[in-house]
This record gives C-alpha cells, structure tokens and sequence, in this order.
C-alpha cells in the first residue's frame, strides 16, 4: 500500500535519511522505533510531503507521490498525527475536528464528528472549548480525531504516548488499535518501543538515518539488541 | 462636553479608517508574520482608484468603491505573489526589505505616474451636518458614510473570518502553516486570499479618506500606514480585533488631542500615549499568551 524506497532527506548539510525502504501493506500496525534524531519524523514529514528527498521515491497504491504537494497527499488518503500534536490551539475542538475534513465534500462529515465523538467522549463534552486549554492527553486525543476526520487509509502517528501518563498511553494505544480493526493501516513512529511493539504487526527499527533491523513485531520484541537498546535490558 | 462629542466622533470616523489599514497589517502578520510595508500604498492606489473612477467614469459611490476594492486586491495579491512569496522560506530580514523596496516604488511610481500634486476628490456626497439633542451631537452625512461602511467591512470580514472555510483555514495557518498543510490546506492559496482581503479594506479606507479630507496624493499612503500599523501593534499584531479597537482608540486619541492640546502635539502626544500602553502590555491590548501542553 505504502512503499518508501532508497529515500534520502537532509536538512542543509545534515543527512537525517540516508537511503531507508519500508512497506507498509493494507490493514497493517507497522511502527519505526529508533532513539531520539534517528529520523523518524523526518519519515513522516516526507511522505506527508512536508519535506522532500534528495533522493529516492514513495508510492501509495504505485503512484509515485514523492513529488506531490502536501495537500494532494492528504486528498489520497494518508494523514498525520504530527510530533507534539500540533492542534490549532486558538480554535474549538469542534473547529479543529473541520480542519481535519477540511478536503471533504461529501455530506458524511458530521457522521464521521459523531463516530470521532464516540471514540473520544471527552471531546464530545468539550466540543466549543479552545483547544489550547485541554489537558496533554485530551490534545492528544484531538489530534487523532482530526486526523481521521479526513477518512484516511493510512493513518501516520508521531509519538502518540509523548508526554502522557502510562494510563493515559494505554488508553490511547488501544484506541488505535480499534481504529486499525476499523479498516485504517497504521504507521507508528513510537520511542515507546514496549508499547508500539505490543500492538505492530511489522517493526522498523531506525538509526541515525538508517534501518538497523526489521521483522515481525512479535519477533523483534524478543531480539536481544533491541531489547538492550529500546526495552531497557 | 460639547467639544468631547463633536471630537470623539471625529475620531471614531478617523479611527474607522485607521482600524481598516490596520487589519490588513494584522492579517499578513498573522499569516506570515511579515510588516508588509507597502501595506500603506495599497491603501493610495485605492484612493486614486475611486478618485479616477468618480471624476472621470462618473461612477456612483459603490461602483467606484467596488473598483478600487478590485484595483487594491489584485494588486496586493500581484505584489505577493511576485516580490514576497519567492523569499518565503528565505530569512525574514530579505522579504522585510523587499517589501519597503515595493513601498518605494509604488510611492515613487505614483509620483511619476500620477504627479506629485494633491488631487481634490470629488464630493461624492455633498456635505450635510445633522444634529441631535438641541446640538449636543452634530454628525455630518460623510461621517455616517464611514460607521456604516466600516461596520459593514468589519461584520463582513468576522464573518468571513469564523464561519467560511478559508476564514477557517487563514485562522489555522497563522498558527501553523505546516499542521494545516498536514490537513490539506493550500498554504499559497490561503496567503493569497489574506492579501486579497486585506487589500481591499485598505481601498475601502483609502476611498473613505477621499470623501473625508476630499484631497489626496501619492505619498498619503505614508503617515496613515504608519499610524495603523502602530495600532495594528498596539491592539496586539495577528489579532484581528485588537487592529479594529487599536484604530479606534488611535483615531480617539489623536482626535481628544487636536481638540483639547493643540493638533502640533496631536502626533507626539498619541505615539507616547501609545509607547505608554505597550510598556505595560507589549503584546498589545488583545495580545495573551496560549498555553501550550508538551
Ligand atoms: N529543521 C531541522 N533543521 C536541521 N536539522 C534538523 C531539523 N529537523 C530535524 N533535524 C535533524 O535531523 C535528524 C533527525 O531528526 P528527526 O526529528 O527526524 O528525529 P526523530 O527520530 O523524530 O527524533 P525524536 O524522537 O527526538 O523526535 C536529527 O539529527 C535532527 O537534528
Ligand atoms: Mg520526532
């Protein structure tokens, strides 16, 4: 479904990608876990097309998107939950939640506000506050919601459980694990390795611009060098 | 009393226009937190616009604010596109200069264009005083001109603003182009919009100060620009009713000034009144601080 080959991104003279693939296929978990500037939100941020490679190409459903304005990105389908949130803090809840659909012309949005309702009650109740003055973990859950208020086929997730509290991170992780037997793929940037290894599929691992290992969630979760690096001995 | 009615209305209808230079100011602020500049010129080129437009098409005083409003906005969209969005990415100090560097030329453009001389605006509507309350409260017709297109711009603008979907997207991208790109927004297509919008209140307030003053000429542009941006600041700059209220006062205060002191003072007393407001408050009267999680 998504398909990241040879993809080379610098920031001036820092190299922060150097040549990484990945395969993220159809109904999947799969997470990238790495140490704090291994590169996983410049992964992000360049499929989303925020940035663009030096080198190297991305294809969703084999089309080429390497190329394409952000924008056009979001209308194929592939939206992300951005590192830090990143929700329009001076808006309402209810205003951020429209930004998410804001490429949507079919008459289903509300629908969708409902069902994002349902999955986060506590924003129902809040739906008119600013957003800026929710709790970390409610801005978390608005971020998620506004993502899938753009219906996408693959949801991109930068540090979810940054700065939450464990309970608070459990909560999250299963919700996003019910969106994904909802029918949405899933590509999870996490340095919560125990976590984002609980609920992946397939795993990633990245360093310093390059990926080390890859496998089996279940298997890398077991793998003695990811354990000494990511799961704390 | 009498003289504090007749000079607060003078300078709430002085006060209207500077609030609608001022939102213009705030607006690109707001959206790509640059000091346009030649925000100011835009403002003259509306002017002559609705000047050229009634003296010589005999145009009504709609059709001929519609014009300038038109002239203004593709104007500032141009000078976007051409002179500010190529040096978007590029350091703030290169696109602050490009746009004093656009201030000039249309300044010097339109002294070569239009000749220096100071044009008489046509009276677009004759003057006519109305009194009210044994002549407690004495308005004249062009100042009712002022509240009600100003108000109906402002209306029109919140509007815009809160209830459409590029109002909506102009409000995400001033405070992060790149989580409402994450969201689809078109960046470009949402800064153009701002300069757009923008633009046209400048002629709006442009062609009102031709009806108010009935003179004007290419380098009107200069003081007025200067003042609404002050109380773009004052009002706290990126905020939309700060510009509208820090107008508003600046008009009043100025007014209060030239009728109480003496009109030498008027400029010195009001920017000190104003350095005084932002020494207590330097994000400007509507300026707060959002809490931010981590
Ligand atoms: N805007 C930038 N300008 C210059 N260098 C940058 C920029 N953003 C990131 N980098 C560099 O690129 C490398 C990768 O950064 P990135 O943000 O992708 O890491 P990350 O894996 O997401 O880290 P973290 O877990 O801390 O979020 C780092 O060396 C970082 O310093
Ligand atoms: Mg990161």
């Amino acid at each position: 479904m998504l398909e990241v080959k040879d993809l080379n991104v610098s920031y001036g003279m820092v190299n922060a990608l150097k040549g990484i693939d990945l395969k993220v296929n159809d109904g999947e978990i799969v997470t990238i876990i790495g140490a704090n500037g291994a590169g996983k939100s410049t992964t992000l941020m360049t499929i989303s097309g925020i940035l663009k490679p030096k080198k190297g190409y991305i294809k969703f459903n084999d089309v080429d998107i390497t190329k394409k304005p952000a924008q056009n990105i979001v209308d194929m389908g592939i939206c992300q939950v951005p590192e830090g949130r990143r929700i329009f803090a001076n808006m309402t809840v209810m205003e951020n939640l429209e930004m998410g659909a804001y490429l949507r012309k079919d008459n289903m949005v509300k629908s969708d506000m409902e069902k994002v309702f349902h999955l986060f009650p506590r924003l129902k109740e809040r739906y008119k506050q600013i957003a800026g003055t929710l709790s970390g973990g409610e801005q978390q859950m608005l971020a998620i919601g506004r993502a899938l208020m753009s219906k996408p086929k693959v949801l991109l997730l930068d540090e979810p459980s940054m700065g939450l509290a464990p309970i608070v991170v459990q909560d999250i992780f299963k919700t996003i694990k019910s969106i994904n037997e909802d029918g949405t793929t899933i590509l999870l940037v996490e340095q919560n390795a125990k976590m984002a290894l609980s609920i992946a599929d397939r795993a990633y691992v990245l360093e310093t611009g390059n990926i080390s290992l890859e496998g089996a969630a279940s298997v890398l979760k077991n793998d003695e060098r990811v354990k000494k690096s990511y799961l704390g001995g | 009393m009498k003289t504090f009615i007749e000079q607060l209305i003078n300078g709430l209808s002085l006060g209207s226009i500077y609030a609608l230079i001022a939102l213009g100011y705030t607006m690109v602020y707001g959206i790509m937190k640059l000091i346009n500049f030649a925000h100011g010129d835009i403002y003259m080129v509306g002017a002559f616009t609705g000047f050229f437009a009634s003296t010589y098409l005999h145009l009504g005083f709609v059709p001929s604010l519609l014009l300038a409003m038109l002239v203004s906005l593709i104007l500032g969209v141009t000078i976007e596109r051409v002179a500010y969005r190529p040096l978007r990415d590029k350091s703030k100090i290169s696109i602050l200069i490009t746009a004093i560097g656009v201030s000039l030329l249309l300044e010097n453009g339109g002294i070569i264009l239009l000749s220096p001389q100071v044009r008489t605006y046509p009276q677009i509507f004759k003057q006519h005083m109305y009194s009210f309350f044994n002549g407690i409260i004495t308005i004249s017709n062009q100042q009712i001109v002022i509240f009600v297109v100003s108000i109906i711009m402002m209306v029109g603008l919140q509007l815009i603003i809160y209830k459409t979907k590029i109002g909506k997207a102009m409000r995400a991208v001033s405070t992060d182009p790149d989580a409402a790109k994450l969201m689809g927004v078109n960046v470009d297509r949402t800064v153009s919009f701002t300069f757009a919008i923008g633009s046209a209140l400048a002629a709006v307030a442009g062609v009102l100060v031709g009806i108010y003053y009935n003179s004007i000429d290419p380098l009107m542009g200069i003081m007025p620009g200067l003042k609404a941006f002050i109380a773009a600041v004052l009002g706290g700059i990126g905020i939309i009713p700060g510009a509208m209220v820090g107008g508003l006062l600046m008009g009043v205060i100025e007014a209060l000034v030239s009728g109480y002191g003496s009109s030498l003072y008027r400029d010195g007393v009001s920017f000190a009144i104003l350095i005084i407001i932002l020494l207590i408050k330097p994000t400007g009267l509507f300026g707060k601080n959002v809490r931010e999680k981590v």
